[in-house]
C-alpha cells in the first residue's frame, strides 16, 4: 500500500515539474523571438473576432447576488448597472453625471428641492412604463433595505422626501443641503426597480426574490445564471435608448489568472477584470500580438490603516516614523511598474477637493529612527500587518515594508487572511496595520473623507484607523451642509492637511487602471472611479 | 544488516538525499549565497545566472538561498509532526490493544472518526479554523497523523499480548503499566517506526500543499509551497520561480520515501 502511495505522489510531482518545464519552453520561444510563436502555442493572433456580437468577459470574483440595492460587491454592481437604469448615469471617462431616466432636472436655489422630469419612452423589461411612482418606490426600498445604499442617503433624504407631481415628474426634498446629492443618484444605489417587486416583498423586502432575477429597465436582460460559473446577459431589443451591439455578454468566472490570460491569448475572452492580473503579468502581455493593455487614470488609492487605539500606534511620532519608513518610489516604480503614483491623502489627484500642497513624507529611515527615539521606542517593537489573500501586489508591498522596517528596529509580521475574515477583523478593530485600497462610488471628497475620517464611521463605517478628531468631525459636518463650492474646497483641503500631520493612514499609491483586452474590442473606456464598470452596451468588436 | 543497506542502490540514493538536505538545513547560513529575506526590487525576476544560480523571485530575493533556508522549515515540520503524532498514536494503540473491551472500543472508534476523513481535508479545515501559520499547520498535521500509528501498534499488540514472555511477566506480578512499557511497546515499535520514516516525506508534502493554498507559511517565509504559490501567476514568464521549489519538494519527498522503503525492507521480518 505504501509503495503505491509513494508512486502516486511521485507521479503527480513529476507532472507538476513537467508542467513547469512546459512553461519554460514557451518562455524561451518568446524571448528568443524565433519562429511563429503564436502558431506554436495556439494563440489566435488573427485580427478578426470569431463572433462580433458575443462578448466574453472573465473575472475571478464570484457574483453574490443581483439585488439592485442590497449589495456592496463590485461584481454585482457590474451586472445590476446593465440590468437597471438610474435617473442619471456616468458615461465614459466622465466623472460628472449625464441624464438617463431623467431627461432633465431643476435644483431650487436653496439646494433643497430637486425636480426630475422622466423620459416618457422609458419602460421596464415587462413593458410597463417607468413612472414617478417607480422612482419613489425604488428609493424608499433602498432606504428600507438599509445596506450601504442607505448610508449615502442618511441625513439627506428619508421616506417622506418624495412628492409625485405627475406620472413623469417627481420632487425630492432634502433634509439639509447636500452638494453631491445628484452624483449619488448615478451610483448603483440609485437603480430604479420595477415597483411590481412590492408584490414579492415577504419578510425581506423581496431581497431573496430579486437575488437571481432582473426587474429593471436597462439595456440588458438576464438570460441565465449558473452560479460560480457564468452569467449571461442578452441585449434588450426593445430598449427605450439605443439597443446594444453586443447581443450576448458572457460574464465568466475564471479562478486562475493564468488561465484567463491564456483564454485571452486564444481569443476566447475579450476582456479581463481589471483587478485580476498583476503588473508583472500585464507587462509581459504588452508585446503579445492581438492584445492591448489599456491604461487609464484612476481614483483607486492604496491605504495602510493604522489602528490608533492600539499601543504604540496611538503615539503620533510613531505613526510619522512609519510614514517615513515606506519606500513610496519603489512601490510605484518596481512593484506597480509605474501603474501608480504618490498621493498625499485619500482624495485622488483629479478629483474636486484634492490638495496638491500637502507635504509628502519621503522615504527617510534616519528621520524615522529619530522619531522613534523621541517617542521612546529606540529599541523597536513588534507590529502586525494584515493583508487579504490572492493579491500579489499587496503581498509584495507588505514584504518590502517588512524589509525596510527591520532597519529601524520594527519587526513586522504579515498575516494573510481570506477576504471575509480580513473584513471582519478590521471592522471590529482587531488589527494594528491593515493594507487595503479604496475607490469612491461618486466623485466627491465628502464620500472618501466621511468614511475614512469621521469618528462615527469607526469600524464598520470604514474608518479603519479609528481616527477620532473633533476638529475634523466638525469640518466634515460643515462640508456636507455647505453649498458654496469654494468654501467646500477649503474645508476638504484643511482636513487633508490635518490628516497628513496626524497620519491615521499611509497612502502608498494612487493607481492607474490597467485592463487587458483584445485589440478588436472598441468603444471601451474606463471611468476613474467605477473601475469595475464595463460599458457592455457601448462596446463593439471589429 | 549494514551490508544490506549498501546493497540497495535506491536506499543509498534516499539516504544520500536526506543527508544532503539535513546538511543544508544545519549549515544554511553558511551555504546560502544571499540573505533569503533581502528584498531587492531592482533585481526582480532575473533568470538563472552565475550571480543567482536559480534566479530571483518577484521581489528580487535569491531563489537558491530561499530554497536552502526552506529546508529548515520543511524538516522542522516533518520531524515535529512525527515526533508529536508518533508517541500519542503508539501509546493509545498499545493501551487499546492490551486493555481490550470497552477501552479498546472507545479508542478505536475515535481513531476511526479521524481516519474516515481524507487526511488533507481534515488538516485543511483545522488549519483554516486556527488561522494561517506554520505552527497551526504543524498542529493540524499532527492531529491527522496519529491514528495511523494507533492502528499499526494496536494490531501488533494484539498479536503478542498472549505470547509467553508477556504471560511470564504477568505471572511474576508485573503491573499492567510495567508490562506495557517494558514488554509490549518495545516489541511493537518497529513497524510503527518504519511507518514514521515513510511519513516524513508525506508530512513535508502536505505542509507544502497547505502553504500553497495559503493556510501555512506567511510571507516572507521561504517555505517551498508558499514559493510555488506566489509564482503561479508568473509561471509562464519566469519558469525558474516555480521549477526550483518544485524540484526541492520532489527530491525531499523522494529521498525520505526511498529511505523509508529501504528501512522497511531491512527491519520488517515479513518482507524478507
Amino acid at each position: 500500500m505504501n509503495k503505491s502511495r509513494l508512486l502516486g505522489k511521485a507521479m503527480s510531482l513529476l507532472l507538476i515539474v513537467m508542467l513547469a518545464l512546459t512553461g519554460c519552453n514557451k518562455y524561451n520561444q518568446e524571448s528568443s523571438g524565433e519562429g511563429n510563436t503564436s502558431e506554436n502555442n495556439g494563440t489566435n493572433a488573427s485580427a478578426k473576432p470569431s463572433d462580433p456580437n458575443v462578448f466574453n468577459f472573465a473575472t475571478n470574483q464570484d457574483i453574490p447576488h443581483l439585488d439592485p440595492h442590497g449589495t456592496s460587491a463590485n461584481t454585482s454592481f457590474r451586472v445590476t448597472y446593465m440590468l437597471y437604469d438610474r435617473l442619471v448615469t456616468y458615461d465614459g471617462t466622465d466623472t460628472e453625471v449625464k441624464p438617463q431616466l431623467a431627461e432633465k432636472w431643476d435644483i431650487s436655489d436653496d439646494g433643497l428641492t430637486y425636480t426630475f422630469y422622466l423620459n416618457k419612452e422609458a419602460k421596464f423589461h415587462d413593458g410597463t412604463p417607468v413612472t414617478a411612482e417607480a422612482v419613489k418606490y425604488s428609493f424608499t426600498r433602498a432606504i428600507d433595505v438599509g445596506k450601504s445604499a442607505a448610508g449615502q442617503f442618511k441625513g439627506v433624504i428619508n421616506k417622506d422626501s418624495f412628492e409625485i407631481v405627475d406620472d413623469h415628474t417627481i420632487k425630492i426634498k432634502l433634509e439639509q443641503p447636500f452638494a453631491p446629492f445628484i452624483k449619488t443618484l448615478g451610483t448603483v444605489f440609485g437603480n430604479i426597480v420595477n415597483p411590481k417587486l412590492a408584490e414579492h416583498h415577504g419578510d425581506d423586502l423581496g431581497e431573496s426574490y430579486i437575488a437571481d432575477k432582473d426587474m429593471g429597465s436597462g439595456p440588458y436582460v438576464l438570460e441565465s445564471w449558473d452560479r460560480g460559473q457564468k452569467l449571461v446577459l442578452k441585449a434588450n431589443e426593445d430598449y427605450w435608448g439605443t439597443s446594444p451591439t453586443m447581443k450576448t455578454v458572457n460574464i465568466q468566472i475564471v479562478n486562475e489568472p493564468s488561465t484567463a490570460r491564456l483564454m485571452l491569448e486564444k481569443g476566447e475572452i475579450d476582456l479581463i477584470d481589471d483587478t485580476m492580473l498583476s503588473p508583472d503579468v500585464m507587462k509581459q502581455m504588452e508585446d503579445t500580438e492581438g492584445i492591448e493593455i489599456v491604461k487609464s487614470p484612476g481614483y483607486a488609492i492604496d491605504d495602510i490603516a493604522i489602528n490608533m487605539e492600539k499601543e504604540p500606534l496611538n503615539n503620533v511620532k510613531v505613526r510619522q516614523a512609519l510614514a517615513y519608513a515606506v519606500n513610496y518610489d519603489s512601490i510605484n516604480k518596481d512593484i506597480l511598474l509605474d501603474a501608480g503614483k504618490r498621493v498625499g491623502g485619500i482624495i485622488p489627484e483629479g478629483m474636486f477637493g484634492y490638495n496638491p500642497d500637502v507635504k509628502l513624507y519621503d522615504f527617510d529611515l534616519e528621520k524615522a529612527k529619530a522619531l522613534l527615539k523621541e517617542a521612546g521606542y529606540e529599541k523597536g517593537f513588534d507590529l502586525e500587518l494584515l493583508i487579504s489573500e490572492n493579491n500579489e501586489v499587496r503581498k509584495n508591498i507588505a514584504v518590502m515594508m517588512q524589509s525596510d522596517l527591520k532597519q529601524i528596529g520594527i519587526n513586522l509580521n504579515i498575516k494573510t487572511l481570506a477576504w471575509p475574515t480580513f473584513l471582519e477583523t478590521v471592522t471590529s478593530g482587531g488589527h494594528q496595520l491593515a493594507l487595503a485600497s479604496w475607490t469612491p462610488d461618486y466623485p466627491d471628497p465628502d464620500y472618501n473623507l466621511w468614511y475614512f475620517a469621521h469618528s462615527s464611521s469607526k469600524g464598520p463605517g470604514f474608518n479603519l484607523a479609528y481616527f477620532d478628531n473633533k476638529n475634523v468631525d466638525q469640518l466634515l459636518e460643515e462640508g456636507r451642509k455647505t453649498v458654496d463650492e469654494n468654501r467646500r474646497e477649503e474645508i476638504y483641503k484643511e482636513i487633508q492637511t490635518i490628516m497628513n500631520d496626524e497620519v491615521p493612514y499611509i497612502f502608498p499609491s494612487q493607481r492607474l487602471v490597467e485592463v487587458a483586452k483584445r485589440e478588436w474590442v472598441k468603444g471601451f473606456e474606463i471611468n476613474p472611479m467605477n473601475t469595475w464598470y464595463v460599458p457592455f452596451q457601448k462596446i463593439t468588436k471589429e | 544488516m549494514v551490508r544490506r543497506v549498501f546493497l540497495s542502490p535506491l536506499t543509498m540514493l534516499g539516504l544520500f538525499i536526506v543527508v544532503m538536505i539535513v546538511i543544508l538545513a544545519i549549515f544554511a547560513p553558511w551555504i546560502a549565497p544571499n540573505d533569503p529575506l533581502q528584498v531587492n526590487l531592482g533585481q526582480k525576476l532575473l533568470p538563472p545566472s552565475s550571480e543567482h544560480l536559480f534566479g530571483t523571485d518577484e521581489v528580487g530575493r535569491d531563489i537558491l538561498s530561499r530554497i536552502i533556508f526552506g529546508t529548515r522549515i520543511s524538516l522542522k515540520i516533518g520531524f515535529l509532526v512525527v515526533i508529536i503524532a508518533f508517541p500519542i498514536g503508539t501509546i493509545l494503540g498499545a493501551i487499546a490493544g492490551y486493555a481490550g473491551g470497552a477501552v479498546d472500543q472507545v479508542i478505536m472508534r475515535i481513531t476511526d472518526i479521524f481516519l474516515s476523513f481524507p487526511g488533507i481535508i481534515l488538516s485543511m479545515s483545522i488549519a483554516a479554523a486556527l488561522g494561517p501559520s506554520i505552527e497551526n499547520v504543524l498542529l493540524a498535521l499532527a492531529v491527522t497523523w496519529w491514528p495511523w500509528y494507533t492502528r499499526i501498534v494496536r494490531s501488533s499488540v494484539l498479536s503478542i499480548k498472549n505470547s509467553e514472555f508477556v504471560e511470564s511477566a504477568r505471572a511474576l506480578g508485573a503491573s499492567p503499566i510495567r508490562i506495557l512499557i517494558k514488554e509490549i511497546i518495545p516489541n511493537t515499535i518497529g513497524p510503527a517506526s518504519i511507518q514514521a520514516s515513510l511519513d516524513l516525506g508525506f508530512v513535508i508534502l502536505s505542509a507544502a500543499g497547505l502553504s500553497f493554498i495559503g493556510l501555512g507559511a506567511q510571507p516572507p517565509s521561504p517555505e517551498w509551497g508558499a514559493m510555488l504559490s506566489s509564482s503561479r501567476e508568473i509561471l509562464r514568464d519566469a519558469w525558474w520561480s516555480a521549477t526550483f521549489p518544485g524540484i526541492a519538494i520532489l527530491l525531499t519527498v523522494l529521498g525520505f520515501n526511498l529511505l523509508g522503503d529501504g528501512l522497511r525492507d531491512l527491519l520488517d521480518p515479513k518482507n524478507r
